[in-house]
């Protein structure tokens, strides 16, 4: 400190700044002024940003790479990627249930709390007037929210790069039967829109890593790696009931809207494991924050 | 505001009244108590509970994958994708006229035949083809499968249309999936 | 120090207690801010002190005993414990990819200074400038120095118009002018009626600023009062002198003991140590000249309030206390700066040499 802090007061006198009475701070409002510093500091960041661009970009590439390709059969749909721009979008939302989407989940939510410590920030934070509590929530629900907005952008990109370079085609249903171009593009939509409920339970597993880990690269890689080894797990003969309980393997629960007649008992099952997973996540995550020592930084 | 002494906050389980404090000083003796656990005890314990409960699940309910859901499943599948390759191809057909009849085994006599597995065979008869086809499937965890038709029956892996394109043969090679929650 | 009914101390603690593992870090500790002092809280590291702040901000929960700030607690009233204070624990971090100026915004929302009807752009132009850092305000926080960082933290604190200003170790890395900046800024913030809390390990820092000290050592007060009263437990000063001939000065000064009976001398390795007022020392000096014995340096030992500081955070065997030999060197390990130090130098090296 070079520069004599005496001058600057000298100009501008500390009594304007000080000598006010001190006054209550607000006890109400801590949620949204925690959401809202939380909103500048991830749109000050590259990350957030870059995530959601390449959700909006990669898709419309890849489905204009298959164009040329002889079509991946070792997917679902991947043998009709040629036939109807649907199958594109349902190629790629089976390709990126692996490991794509618990990607998307933790980029911004592995960071969220791992990132206070690894900067050193948490004691900056959380000695203005909000409690733990409303940082945690507001953490959770902007992250929920990235994840959201990311699945979306996906979907639609996928969509219509797949509706605008393949075609409006009718699609093969999942029990041999033709399903119509408009009924085709709801059940599109509503497979992504399944896609949410494992999505936002990944995004929990990331919240509850990032704030017991307390390291960025672990809250970030940690969720794409469990996400891997519940995909292997539900893939592997004989789990029974275990695969049911994994939420990855409400990534697949769509399955069932093409089939003929169509069965949503998946769905409903996916609906609830990912319910309880994301609520015991963020419990277990946040009793976790409220109660420890912030001794760092 | 409350004034505990520390023996007070340590043996104060009958706890005084209104006592933040004491109820805060509790929960951080408790947890210290809890943390000394760890890592390795704790992490064990927790490890140990949660393989328990993935143990249990893995044993529990019924299998997701019969022969009777495969079956039905392969037969509804093709009648559909038969009658899309004849119509494509020219010679107009509505599933319902397509009468298969599948036989599927898993692995062989001494296999049971449920659950998923690339050694499903089906054996299956249609209109027209009273010999039967074998079916190669490749039946996955969640109650999908990939079946592969014989080539010199159901043809190669496109087919010519009735406008002179050559499009994806539906029945070459197809996937299907089976209601895991449905009976039998 | 006790305070009337009616207005509670800035912060109490009675019987406070942290434990780390087995370590108590800060152990049945009872302390009061009066309001509108400047309170020093002085202690080597490791005494507590952080921790202690630690507890005061809420970061860390206390095991046993209470702690009030303005009478609130944090287990009764929460965050709003918080309100009346503001300050800084070690050295204060920020978002490294937002400017100074968008972390003070970030940190205004999260006060909600704009609801108390504020016009939070100006106020933080207020505080960059009281800190001397409005022309590098829109700089990335990643670009900052040390001192920078150090200054945006006061800039920080002060944002929230606290009646309580918490500043652990602030002169802590900085250079000279800094730490002389720094002490600026808090002595004139403790003139506009702010209390302030201050942590340091360094007695100098505290004398210059502090009224009201509290030595802290191994988690518990070792010494709380005055200044003053510091002052009075404070033994003579100490003076070390070098002579050209230190068997003969020793003689001369024991012959004159008559005269010189408020100073007493000790050899040390090297070295006499003169402990008494500053005339006797004087009059010694005068006395060895006259007697052909030339003095070659004449440094000030440890000081007072050093000594003092010492005496109440170390083990009794390494004390300097008067009437014994001082031992510099056995108290160089947990000192900080300054010359007197390095004078004690040779000395332990020659106390260490000497059994062999």
């Amino acid at each position: 400190m070079s520069a004599p802090l005496t001058s600057g007061a000298a100009q501008a006198p500390a009594t304007g700044v000080l000598a006010r009475a001190p006054r209550a701070v607000p006890t109400r409002g801590g949620f949204p002024a925690a959401l809202r510093a939380e909103a500048t500091k991830l749109t000050a960041q590259l990350r957030a940003k870059l995530l959601l661009a390449a959700c909006l970009v990669v898709p419309p590439v890849v489905v204009a790479g298959l164009a040329g390709q002889r079509p991946p059969s070792d997917t679902i749909y991947g043998r009709w990627v040629h036939e109807s721009g649907y199958a594109d979008s349902l190629l790629l939302l089976g390709f990126a249930a692996q490991w794509v989407l618990p990607l998307v989940a933790s980029l911004v939510a592995g960071d969220t709390f791992a990132g206070e410590e690894a900067h050193g920030t948490w004691k900056t934070l959380l000695t203005r007037s909000v409690s733990r509590s409303h940082v945690f929530w507001a953490k959770c629900v902007l992250s929920a929210v990235v994840s959201l907005l990311a699945l979306l952008l996906m979907a639609v990109s996928a969509t219509v790069a797949g509706m605008l370079l393949v075609g409006t085609q009718p699609l093969v249903g999942l029990s041999g039967q033709t399903v119509g171009s408009t009924a085709a593009l709801e059940l599109v939509a509503a497979s992504w829109a399944l896609a949410a409920a494992p999505l936002l339970a990944m995004t929990a597993i990331a919240l509850l890593l990032s704030a017991r880990v307390r390291n960025p690269a672990v809250g970030v890689v940690g969720p794409v790696v469990i996400g891997l080894l519940m995909t292997l797990l539900g893939a592997v003969g004989g789990t029974h009931l275990l695969r049911r309980a994994l939420p990855t393997t409400a990534f697949e629960s769509w399955h069932g809207l093409f089939a003929a007649p169509a069965f949503t008992g998946p769905v409903w099952q996916g609906l609830l494991t990912c319910a309880v997973w994301t609520v015991v996540c963020l419990l277990l995550a946040r009793v976790h924050l409220v109660r420890r020592d912030i001794t760092g930084g | 505001m409350t004034m505990i002494t520390k023996t007070a906050s340590r043996s104060t389980a009958a706890g005084g009244p209104g006592t933040g404090w004491v109820k805060r000083a509790d929960k951080a003796t408790r947890r210290r108590r809890w943390q000394g656990l760890r890592p390795s005890a704790g992490a064990a314990v927790t490890g140990v509970i949660v393989l328990a409960g993935a143990a249990v699940l893995s044993v529990s309910g019924g299998q997701d994958v019969t022969q009777v859901k495969v079956q039905d499943s392969l037969q509804t599948s093709f009648a559909n994708l038969w009658a899309l390759q004849q119509t494509e191809t020219g010679h107009p057909m509505r599933p319902t006229q397509v009468h298969p009849a599948a036989t599927c085994d898993k692995g062989g006599p001494d296999v049971p035949d449920v659950g998923p597995g690339g050694d499903w065979i089906c054996q299956m008869t249609w209109t027209g083809q009273t010999e039967p086809g074998k079916f190669e499937l490749n039946v996955h965890a969640n109650s999908c499968y990939t079946a592969s038709g014989p080539g010199s029956k159901v043809g190669s892996f496109t087919v010519t249309d009735t406008d002179g394109r050559e499009v994806t043969n539906p029945v070459y090679a197809f996937d299907v999936c089976m209601d895991a929650d449905a009976s039998a | 120090m006790t305070d009337a009914p009616a207005a509670p101390p800035a912060v109490r603690a009675r019987g406070l207690t942290k434990r780390f593992g087995q370590r108590a870090a800060v152990d049945d500790l009872d302390l009061d801010v009066a309001e509108g002092t400047v309170y020093g809280l002085l202690g080597p590291n490791g005494a507590g002190k952080t921790t202690f702040m630690r507890m005061l901000f809420g970061l860390v929960g206390a095991d046993a005993g209470t702690l009030e700030v303005f009478g609130r607690t944090w287990a009764h009233d929460g965050v709003a414990t918080l309100a009346p204070v503001a300050g800084f624990i070690e050295s204060p971090r920020f978002y490294p990819y937002l400017t100074g100026r968008a972390n003070l915004r970030l940190l205004a929302t999260l006060d909600r200074v704009d609801r108390r009807g504020d016009d939070a752009d100006a106020r933080i132009g207020g505080v960059l400038d009281t800190v001397d850092l409005l022309d590098r305000a829109d700089e990335k926080v990643s670009g900052y120095s040390y001192g920078m960082r150090q200054r945006l933290g006061v800039a920080a604190a002060l944002l929230r118009e606290p009646r309580l200003l918490v500043l652990d170790e602030p002169a802590n890395g900085l250079d000279p002018a800094g730490i002389r900046d720094m002490r600026a800024l808090v002595t004139r913030l403790a003139r506009s009626g702010l209390t302030v809390l201050l942590s340091s390990h360094d007695m100098d820092e505290v004398e210059q600023i502090c009224d009201h000290v509290t030595i802290m050592s191994k988690g518990r007060v070792a010494f709380t009062g005055s200044l003053h009263r510091l002052r009075a437990l404070a033994p003579a000063p100490t003076h070390l002198i070098t002579t050209s001939d230190d068997l003969a000065a020793l003689r001369v000064l024991s012959k004159a003991a008559s005269r010189l009976d408020d100073v007493s001398v000790t050899t040390t390795h090297g070295a006499l140590a003169l402990r008494g007022p500053q005339a006797a020392i004087d009059r010694c000096v005068i006395t060895l000249a006259d007697a052909g014995v030339a003095v070659r340096t004449l440094v000030p030992g440890t000081s007072p309030l050093e000594a003092v500081f010492f005496s109440l955070t170390e083990p009794e065997d390494v004390v300097p206390t008067h009437s014994h030999q001082p031992e510099p060197g056995a108290a160089m390990s947990t000192r900080t700066s300054t010359a007197p130090k390095a004078a004690g130098a040779p000395a332990a090296a020659a106390t260490s040499r000497s059994p062999r």
